[in-house]
């Protein structure tokens, strides 16, 4: 009862602020004492007990969806040498996904190397 | 995450389906490396940069990373064995789980570890800032690495079996007998410990 009055109470504060001026982190499960069940035999480990806990309703962070690419010299021009970025190397492609960006979505779809990939912050 | 054809509700850091259709199902992880611009653009000229037309200079979670507190859910599984803000690179392979800190790797520079059976090499930037993970076995043949400063001053990796350098954070092999071999990049996970362990109780933590 209290989890789902505090969950109510994040939900309004999130609809007063953008998310993205709140300095905190999301976590949206949470172990709890209870088992956490699956329909089919697919777990490859121990079951995980866990609580769902939603904080931010769904796309309350609009994720990167159809981002471009620049290249490494015009990409100077925004970040600095220090700028915290991560960096992912696919058949011979790498690409630099700026933290000070992704903090803001949270999560990147896009193509590397050929390959669809969700880069997750 | 919750993606928009399925309807699934995944966990970003067990990398699997936790509600919905796909309950159960599990994303390959791939392998990354969590570095600064410099460090980045240094290692691969002919990089590209993600881009969406905002260009943000300032992460909105600096603040964050700095102080001392979990968030705000707070931590589940507080384990003592560390600060709950250090940073460690997180390694699971074969249900086996490792949390190595990047304060220790800083001053160990390289550790050849297994984890679920798998012989991995882990390799702390002088920096302190960031780490990477390979597979240590190349063509069959297992390898130990070590650390060697160059005149530089900066960081080399020789292994011992073969006498070949090897460029720490991108595992490519520079001069010697494996010149032109990469090392397989390991998954990691760049985190706080007390994530970490909520998600992964029974890890393992790696001591000097």
């Amino acid at each position: 009862m209290w989890s789902m009055v505090a969950g109510l109470v994040l939900v309004l504060l999130l609809a007063l602020f953008r998310p993205d001026s709140l300095n905190g982190v999301f976590n949206f499960f949470r172990p709890k004492e209870t088992l956490f069940v699956t329909p089919e035999d697919r777990f490859q480990q121990p079951p995980l007990e866990l609580e769902i806990v939603t904080v931010i309703p769904r796309d309350g962070i609009s994720a990167i969806l159809n981002p471009g690419q620049i290249s490494a010299e015009q990409a100077d021009d925004w970040l600095a040498p220090s700028s915290q970025v991560l960096g992912v190397s696919i058949s011979g492609e790498h690409r630099a996904y700026s933290l000070a960006l992704l903090s803001r979505h949270e999560i990147a779809n896009d193509v590397l190397g050929g390959q669809p990939i969700a880069v997750t912050w | 995450m919750h993606d928009h054809q399925a309807e699934t509700l995944w966990s970003q850091f067990l990398s699997l389906g936790v509600d919905g259709p796909l309950t159960g199902t599990r994303l390959d992880l791939v392998a990354a490396l969590q570095t600064d611009w410099g460090t980045w653009r240094d290692l691969h000229p002919d990089t590209t940069a993600l881009f969406t037309g905002s260009t943000p200079s300032r992460d909105n979670y600096a603040g964050y990373y700095n102080r001392g507190s979990a968030g705000i859910l707070g931590e589940f599984n507080s384990d003592k064995q560390l600060g709950r803000k250090e940073l460690v690179l997180g390694v699971t392979e074969n249900g086996d789980t490792k949390a190595f800190p990047l304060v220790l790797l800083q001053i160990d520079g390289v550790v050849n570890d297994v984890v679920g059976g798998l012989s991995i090499v882990v390799i702390g930037d002088p920096s302190g800032k960031t780490a990477a993970a390979f597979e240590r076995t190349v063509n069959g043949r297992g390898l130990t690495f070590t650390t060697k400063v160059t005149s530089e001053g900066g960081q080399e990796l020789v292994d011992n079996q073969t006498g070949t350098t090897w460029e720490p954070l991108t595992g490519i092999g520079i001069s010697g007998e494996l010149a032109g071999t990469v090392l397989k990049r390991l998954p990691t996970t760049y985190t706080f410990w007390f994530a970490w362990t909520d998600f992964y109780p029974e890890t393992k933590l790696y001591r000097s």
